[in-house]
């Protein structure tokens, strides 16, 4: 899982997060986009329900883990079709000094997991300094 | 004399399989991949039990719909409206349609549908005749 999870991330935001969970995580789909005063991201965690949620920030990289219900079907139900596995997510992501960590706000509906996280006043009027590459 | 030793268990199909779940980015996930939306079926003696995953779909546009051995659901995601664009763009968005075919005919008048955090679960008994009907669909 983490050598997935590792790979996932090179392509993605965050990175040299080491995972030491033995259970079995995905990584859940994500929407990021970006207003004026906040960044608003769209994480699906179907089969998740708000009280399974955790959002951990630490040292500027926020962890979103989703613990999925229930694992079984009713008793004397056998499967007779498997498209996808059910299981926990995981995934994080590096947060830029520009995100105000106090105001991060979360949001459950549908399965799918919302969160806003607002720009720190300063950054919302700095001027983006373009480099010559 | 072979100027590339491709190793005798190199596979391109399953190699290029491989690379494409890196780059879809849910690894292991699902199988069949493309068929949206992915479900998980169950059966018993009495009834089969579905697992339709749909994430942030409203239950108001949700459609499931039996007719003898076939349940289909159709419903539609609506993407946010983003000004600016998008920094990242891996949820699915748009409509769906699906439909399964049942090994066995359906009883519709005593199907049982639930939306419960971003997945539809469907039990529907077995039964000798069927007719289409129009199931509501409750939000759990």
């Amino acid at each position: 899982m983490a050598e997935r999870d590792s790979k996932l991330e090179k392509a993605g935001a965050a990175g040299g997060v080491e995972h030491t969970r033995s259970e079995r995580h995905y990584t859940p789909a994500v929407d990021i986009y970006e207003t004026e005063s906040e960044l608003v991201m769209l994480v699906d965690l179907p089969g998740v329900a708000k009280e399974d949620v955790d959002l951990d920030l630490e040292k500027g990289v926020l962890s979103i883990f989703g613990r999925s219900g229930k694992q079984e079907p009713d008793a004397g139900f056998q499967p007779l079709r498997r498209e996808f596995e059910r299981g926990h997510y995981h995934r994080h992501f590096h947060l830029s000094d520009e995100i105000d960590a106090e105001g991060i706000a979360a949001s459950m509906s549908r399965g799918v997991l919302r969160l806003t996280l607002p720009k720190v006043s300063a950054a919302q009027s700095r001027k983006v300094e373009i480099k010559a590459g | 004399m072979a100027l590339i030793d491709w190793g005798w268990d190199w596979d391109p199909w399953r190699e290029l399989d491989q690379l494409s779940r890196d780059l879809v980015g849910r690894p292991g996930r699902y199988r069949r991949g493309g068929t949206y939306p992915p479900v998980n079926a169950y059966e018993s003696s009495e009834a089969y039990g579905l697992e339709i995953e749909v994430p942030g779909v409203d239950p108001e546009k949700l459609e499931l719909s039996v007719d003898g051995d076939t349940v289909s659901v159709s419903g539609e995601t609506v993407a946010a409206e983003v000004e600016g664009g998008f920094h990242r763009r891996e949820r699915r968005v748009g409509s769906f349609s699906r439909s399964l075919r049942l090994p066995e005919r359906l009883d519709a008048e005593k199907v049982d549908a639930q939306y419960r955090d971003g997945v539809l679960i469907v039990k529907l008994p077995k039964a000798p005749e069927a007719r289409a009907r129009k199931i509501a669909v409750e939000a759990g």
